[in-house]
């Protein structure tokens, strides 16, 4: 587009449609009665630009929103299930591996008659412990 | 020379009572404000019904623009003409009637309905070979209405403020609030396309212009 070609075209234009440019109307008069009819009826006057309320909508929408967000944000716990806990039974030492462990400390000469004594209080603690999971003909 | 001095002065008085009616309306005289409809009311009108299509509703539009206009009154600085910063409103006003309208055609369209209107394409030849004939019977407002409503509205309102209702292109400009340049390459992309529909008719006017 240049100028030349602009200025051409827009007097083109601007002479095609001189006619309906310049055609009477006759709605002035009647949209301005009415006009003024509305304006005297609804007691508008000028008014001051102000802010322009919320609608009741707002709220409810931002509502909505917290409503849907906020589970999706919270952390989710994850709640130990009958499976975790077997995998946590299971690595718990049982009174037979410690028994063992005990019997290759005493062959190396590491666990001596002292120890045993100094341990057995928690020993017999932990066997009634464990004597409600473990088979009594076990811990014997 | 003396004709020229008369209309300068005619102009010059017109302006004045331009801003004295708003003057008059901005402390609450309705019937000053009245007065400044009757003045622009008609151009009104043929604007809002190129912007939209149909004559009762631009009608209906330019009312509710005018009405706006009246509540927002302080807000005009009177730095611009009335009808430059009246016309924002109004393009304002049809451009939200002509969103609303689009999304009623949606929801009809998605319950079933028929869209309102016709493409351009089906209804509008590619060239007008009789549109004198159609200007002599009228018709040639109604095709080319038909025509604007394919137009971006940016473009349909820079069309319809330049070639339907006279302004210049820095009025338009300080309307739409765009620049000249923009104004411009709006205007330029509006006529390539409306070549298309009165193409023939505009070759017509300039041979006999």
């Amino acid at each position: 587009m240049d100028d030349k070609n602009f200025e051409k075209a827009d007097r083109s234009f601007m002479t095609a449609l001189k006619g309906l440019r310049e055609k009477p109307s006759d709605g002035g008069y009647g949209i301005a009665a009415e006009v003024e009819r509305r304006l005297r009826a609804g007691g508008s006057a000028p008014r001051a630009r102000r802010a322009r309320a919320l609608p009741w909508l707002v709220p409810a929408l931002a509502l909505s929103l917290v409503v849907a967000v906020v589970p999706a944000l919270r952390p989710v716990h994850v709640t130990q299930g009958p499976v975790a806990e077997r995998i946590q039974l299971a690595s718990r030492p049982t009174v037979s591996s410690v028994d063992d462990e005990i019997a290759i400390l005493k062959e190396v000469g590491a666990w001596t008659e002292d120890d045993d004594n100094r341990v057995a209080p928690e020993t017999e603690y932990e066997e009634v412990e464990l004597s409600r999971a473990v088979p009594l003909t076990r811990i014997v | 020379m003396a004709g020229a001095q008369s209309r300068a002065a005619a102009v010059e008085n017109a302006v004045t009572d331009e801003k004295s009616l708003v003057q008059a309306a901005r402390g609450g005289d309705v019937s000053s404000f009245s007065a400044l409809v009757r003045l622009y009311a008609a151009r009104a009108v043929r604007v809002a019904t190129s912007l939209t299509g149909n004559r009762e509703d631009g009608e209906d539009l330019v009312q509710e623009a005018f009405v706006k206009a009246y509540q927002n009154l302080p807000s005009f600085r009177g730095t611009s003409k009335f009808y430059t910063w009246f016309y924002r409103i109004l393009a304002n006003t049809c451009h939200d009637h002509l969103r609303r309208k689009k999304m009623r055609g949606f929801v009809a369209f998605w319950q079933g309905g028929e869209r309102e209107r016709e493409s351009v394409v089906e209804t509008v030849p590619s060239a007008a070979p009789d549109a004198a004939r159609l200007l002599l019977d009228g018709e040639l407002e109604e095709k080319l209405h038909t025509a604007l409503a394919e137009l971006p509205f940016q473009q349909r309102s820079v069309f319809a403020l330049r070639y339907l209702d006279g302004l210049a292109l820095a009025e338009i400009a300080e309307s739409l609030s765009l620049s000249e340049g923009a104004v411009k390459a709006h205007l330029w992309h509006a006529m390539q396309k409306m070549k298309k529909y009165l193409g023939a008719y505009l070759e017509k006017e300039s041979s006999h212009g």
